[in-house]
This record gives C-alpha cells, structure tokens and sequence, in this order.
C-alpha cells in the first residue's frame, strides 16, 4: 500500500490543547467502574486467566472509525521489565489511508470483569494517551475501544490468527 | 461496528462526531497559519559580507546524511553568523503526526524540499521554506516483529536517501524500498533482512554512483551482522559483507550469532572508492565466555571496496568487547596535516568513549585514541561493576561534526556511568544480552572539539547528555540541542556560547542548515531518542523546528499526551 496526500502538514499541539488533554485525561483514566461512584476498588495487576489467554497476534478485522483504523495489528506477548519481571503487552499498529501509528499497550489491569491497558507513545515508558477496555471477548475474536485522552472513542475487533506473538 | 459515543463525557457531555484523530487536526489547524505568517515576516537582515569561503545563501541544501560526501555536517553557509545569531526566530514548524513520538531522523533538503522521516517509517516531503506539506508516503509495515526481540526493538528511523530521482528508505521490518522523489510513490522494494530472525532497521542507507547500502541492527538480539549493496535501480543484492563467522565458524559456536550489527549509514569515500562501516557488540552481548578471541569484526570500522564488498581493511576499537559497546556512530572523512605530511584520515566516535583517527587509506591509527568522556571498563562479574560510558555508550550513534576551517572534530558525548552484570545466558527481554544494566549517578555530557592535526582537545565542554550530534557553519557556529531542550548556537573555534533557547523538547538527530532564495535556515527534528525515552532524559515529541533569521518568537514546543510515570 503506497499512500499520498497533499496539503498542510499538521502543525504542533498548543498550549491549551495539551492543558485540555490533562484535564480530561483525568477522567478518561479512570475505569468506568470507578466513575461511576462505587468504592474505589483498586485495579490488579494484568489481565485474569493469566498471559496465554490473550498473547498472540492479532489482525484488526472492524473498527468503528475508518479515520482512526482502516487496517492495523495488535501484537500482545511477554515483555521483560526491569524489577517486574515477565509482563504482558502489547504493541498496537494503526494504518490509515495516510497515517502510521504504532502505540505501545502496557500496564494491564482489571477490576473484576473491566478489563484495561493504557496506551503510550513512542515507547512503553512514553507519554499516555489513553486506555484500551476490553469490550468482550470470545474464543478469537477480541473487541476493544480505545479511549484517548481526547477526543472520540473508537471501537475495534480484533481476530486473534495465531497464539504466538513471535512471526 | 458503531461509533461508540457513551464517552461523550470525555467531553464534558459534547457529542464528539469527529474521530479522535480529527479532532484533534481541526483543533490545531490555525497554527500552520500562524506559522506561514511567521515564515513571511519582513526583515530578514541582508546576506552578510564575509571573506571567508562563503557560499552565497541563494540555495544550498543538504542532499546527504552527512550534507557531503565527507560526513561532515558542514555548511559553508555564512547568512547567519556571532553578530547576528541572536536574531534567530521560527521561520516554522510541523508536526510529524498526531501519534508520533521520538525522533531520530536526519533530515535532508534537495532543492525547495525537505525529506524526513518517522518513527513509523512514514516518509514526508515539506516545502523547506513553509512548511506545507507536499507528499506523506506510508507503507504497512510490520512493527509486532519486535516482539520478535523481547520488545525492546522500539522503533526508529534515522532518515532517507535521495539520489537520481528516487528516495531510498529501509523499514522497521527489514525492507529497503525506493519511492519517487517528486510525488512520493514506490518502485520496488527489496528484503534486506529477516525480522523473524532478530533483525530489525533504524539506519538511513547510503546511495553512490548506482548502489545502496545498507545493514541492518540487531547485535543483542542474536544477529549475524552484515551490510549489503543493492542495485539504485532495481534493488537487486549485489553483495554482502557479513561482519562476523557464520554460526559454528572461527570464534562464534554453533547456535550463537556473533552480532556485529550495522547501525548507521556507511560513508563513501569518492577518492579511495572505499565504503567505511561501522560495526557493533559481539554477542552474546556482557557474556565474553564462549567467544575467545578478539571477535573480529564486531566494535570495528571496515573499509570495504564498494563496489565488490571486499576488506580493504578493519580497525577494531574494542576487543573482545564485554561492555556493549561498538562503533556506531557513522565515520567523518578529513585531511590532517601530521608531521608536515597531508594524511586523508577517518574518524570514529567509539560508543566506548574514545575517538578515533585513522589513515584512511590503511587504518593505521594516527594518533593514541582520545577519551571524550570518563572511561572505566572493569571486566563484568556477577557481581556487578560500574562501567564508564555505559551501555548507551558516550555515543550511541551520534555523528560527528568535522569544519575544515577549523579542522576540528565535533564530538556529542553521554557521561553516564552503569553498572553491569553478567549474567550465564540472556536473562532479560533481548535474545542475547546476557546481563543487566542500569544507570548510576546523574547522566551529564559533554561537547569536545579535537584537532585533527595533533589529536587533542582544542575544546571541551561540559553539557547535558548529548545525542545527536552538532553541525557546523562557515561562519563559525556550531548547532546542537540538548536533551533538556535547549537550542545551542556556540562559538566552534571556542566553545562558547553564543544563543541558545528553550525549544522544549529533548532531540535525537543533529541540526541541518541550507537556503532557498537568500534566505538561510537552521533545522532540527526534536522529540528524542529511544535512549531519551527509556533514561527519561527529556521531554519528548516529533517536530520539525526551523529556524531563520528574522522569525517568530522561539518558544518551548508542547510534549503530547500525558507523561508517563
């Protein structure tokens, strides 16, 4: 795929525009669970039923905004961190018609069912953007929405092709 | 799937109809027209008069990496200069995109055009002197193979080549590919690594008289290092220099890979036909048991006949090398005078914390290697040494800067000590880094000017962590940022500074500088490096900052997102 596009380039984010993303960022943060005014329950660490119910490679099969995906790959597996040990990630590949992105997933946690990531840039330790939630999830098929700290949410499926997250 | 709106509280109760990354592009569009007016600010000081050997700042681009032949990133543009440097404002700026962050890339100006590149291995072609945005060429690359190397392999990408109409790129994923230069389309694309096998691509190629080189990076992840040449025209391998045995030969036993990575662009020497490589670490990397010798050709610089890939001859800076250490950096070509005898030499920043200068004719060394930065290199225990530069070496990749009326070498140096462990076999994420490491003290830097003539220091200053690289101008300036985001204008023949600013984000590539109608301007891609990211030292982005006399006012440029803890 070889994609053009002509026109003004995207200038950098204003001041005002990096203030307003802290602020909502505050309440994009926090899982759905917790906004809504139950006891702070505390989120634990990874995702239940352990790494080998997720890890592997995925293939974006539907997202709810073409703008925001038109194709892309999720690769979750084990990454080694220092002091932590074996952890579970992921890095999420987006293609549109005339962007890349590739987010790093890190920080996986759950409270009882809710399922979440957050989502960096550049590098797992990079700056947060946002949160994944896990909307269901059913023998391959695994449908997220990714929250960012601004703007709209999106929704993704995903099939799962292979259970090895190494090609 | 529907657009999911049940977040409508992210904003405050406002139905969003826009996707997240639209918004977030009509939010910031009218800073591209405060940019243009910038840019078209009245005032702009005449070309000054100069009697050295300027370069009229009608045009002048930077078509190389290295802006010549030589490597130097030097300009011979003189418009801006000590009297007037402290006029220096924002002609314009341009994101990279809503999701970029970190940036190596190198850019390069061919005509009106610049050409730089993403982390995501996106290719954009900007008019240099507005900004605009002219062609964004992106191809589906894979980047879940670095899980392939315990997902350490974030990605990088330190710019392109252009040549004879095309503009060369390798991806993240091992490909080298050839685009159109005018409209940014491809022709072929060419596999110069396997990805499944602990490979991966950060480096910009290097194109000459009809070839293209390229390796490939990987030493800690159980590579077998090479570079290879590939026809410009059709992408056809025409050889391959591997850098270490093949598994089971000489000093690297059966099942193991030897490393030996080629991290940056070789340079062409045009006079001796010669092609100077850089090679890294031997692997297992830390480990040095199981790998007895000198593990030739790793921490080397090789002079390959470039048209055959054949050893003209190799220099190697650390044997048996137990630090991870290399020679990374790309090598800087000059002429000294030593002893009253013109010498065509070759000069290496070892990420071992030496300089080096050699005869480029036969890799003799010229002058005893001079330390740029604290060196201590205990041999690795268990237990655990201190070792000086550490890993990140006091290059990691940063080139060095050359001015032939000078004749210094600009040195970019990491004074940032780690301590080490070795460990039996790969213990973290990296398929053949059989250790740990980590940070000790607070990391400083340093910036050192050395006489090619005499191998000594003319200069040397104490800095933040430098990475990057500087870039020097006829008129006696040498640019560098900073990690802490500081924008640097200094004396070369003092090391002084003359102007510096906050720009707010930390960089990871050098300033480049050229000129389109009269006009000269400086630039730089900030937002840091990998190593930036994973030693938290600065803030990070992906925009492209230029500079001019004249300009706006140069203020500190927004970090994305919120940072992590």
């Amino acid at each position: 795929m070889t994609t053009r596009r002509r026109g003004v380039l995207l200038p950098v984010i204003a001041r005002g525009m990096l203030l307003a993303l802290l602020l909502i960022g505050g309440l994009a943060s926090a899982p759905s669970s917790m906004a809504a005014g139950s006891p702070a329950a505390k989120p634990v660490p990874g995702w239940p039923g352990g790494i080998t119910a997720y890890q592997g490679r995925y293939k974006l099969v539907k997202s709810s905004d073409p703008g925001f995906a038109k194709s892309g790959m999720l690769t979750v597996f084990t990454r080694f961190v220092p002091r932590q040990g074996p952890t579970i990630s992921g890095i999420l590949a987006l293609y549109t018609a005339d962007d890349t992105s590739v987010l790093y997933v890190t920080r996986f946690s759950h409270i009882g069912t809710k399922l979440s990531a957050s989502v960096n840039l550049g590098i797992y330790t990079g700056p947060k953007i946002g949160i994944l939630q896990v909307v269901s999830r059913q023998g391959a098929v695994l449908v997220v929405k990714f929250i960012p700290l601004s703007g709209s949410t999106a929704e993704l499926q995903f099939d799962r092709f292979s259970t090895n997250p190494h090609p | 799937l529907h657009a999911v709106i049940e977040e409508e509280t992210l904003k405050g109760g406002e139905a969003v109809s826009l996707s997240s990354r639209n918004l977030l592009r009509k939010s910031i569009a009218p800073l591209v027209v405060a940019g243009t007016v910038l840019a078209s600010t009245p005032g702009i000081p005449p070309v000054a008069a100069s009697s050295r050997a300027a370069v009229s700042a009608a045009n002048d681009g930077w078509p190389l990496f290295g802006r010549d032949r030589n490597n130097t990133r030097f300009s011979p543009l003189t418009q801006i200069d000590a009297s007037n440097v402290g006029k220096l404002g924002v002609a314009w700026t341009a994101s990279l995109g809503q999701y970029q962050v970190l940036s190596e890339s190198y850019p390069q100006v061919i005509g009106n055009t610049m050409y730089v590149t993403t982390n995501t291995d996106e290719i954009l072609a900007i008019d240099a002197t507005s900004g605009k945005l002219l062609w964004r060429y992106a191809s589906p690359v894979d980047f879940s193979l670095s899980t392939g190397v315990g997902g350490y392999g974030v990605s990088v990408n330190r710019g392109v080549a252009v040549d004879n109409g095309k503009v060369y790129i390798v991806t993240f994923d091992g490909k080298l590919q050839a685009i159109t230069q005018d409209t940014g389309e491809r022709l072929w694309q060419s596999v110069v690594a396997d990805p499944r096998q602990g490979y991966y691509e950060t480096m910009a190629p290097t194109v000459w008289n009809g070839i293209v080189f390229a390796g490939s990076s990987g030493s800690q992840d159980g590579v077998r290092g090479f570079v290879s040449a590939f026809d410009a025209n059709t992408g056809k391998l025409l050889w391959r220099f591997y850098t270490v045995p093949a598994p089971g030969n000489g000093w690297v036993p059966k099942g193991r890979h030897g490393g030996g990575a080629v991290y940056m662009p070789p340079t062409v020497d045009t006079s001796t036909g010669l092609v100077y490589v850089g090679t890294g670490t031997p692997s297992p990397v830390l480990l040095g048991t199981g790998r007895a010798g000198a593990n030739l050709y790793t921490d080397s610089i090789l002079a390959l006949q470039a048209k055959t890939g054949k050893l003209a001859w190799y220099y190697q800076e650390t044997p048996h090398d137990q630090w991870s250490y290399g020679a990374a950096s790309p090598s800087v070509l000059f002429d000294a005078s030593v002893n009253g005898a013109t010498v065509h030499a070759v000069g290496e920043a070892g990420k071992n914390g030496n300089f080096y200068i050699l005869n480029a004719k036969t890799g003799r060394l010229l002058f005893a290697p001079i330390a740029y930065v604290k060196i201590n290199h205990p041999v690795p225990t268990t237990k655990g040494v201190i070792s000086c530069p550490g890993t990140v070496g006091g290059s990691p990749y940063s080139p060095v800067a050359y001015s032939p009326l000078t004749r210094a070498a600009y040195i970019s140096g990491i004074d940032l000590c780690f301590k080490i462990t070795v460990t039996a076999s790969a213990s973290g994420g990296e398929r053949d880094f059989a250790g740990t490491r980590a940070p000790v003290g607070k990391p400083k830097g340093t910036l050192s000017a050395v006489d090619v003539n005499t191998g000594t220091f003319i200069w040397k200053r104490s800095m933040g962590p430098m990475i990057g690289g500087a870039s020097v101008t006829a008129s006696h300036i040498l640019f560098t940022s900073g990690q802490d985001g500081t924008f640097y204008a200094i004396d070369d023949r003092t090391g002084k500074t003359l102007w510096m600013a906050n720009v707010g984000l930390a960089t990871g590539s050098a300033p480049i500088m050229y000129a389109v109608n009269g006009t000269e301007y400086v630039a730089i891609v900030l937002g840091g490096s990998a190593v930036t990211g994973a030693q938290k030292l600065g803030r990070l982005g992906a925009t492209v900052l230029v500079l001019k006399l004249g300009g706006g006012a140069v203020t500190p440029l927004p970090s994305p997102g919120v940072a992590a803890q």
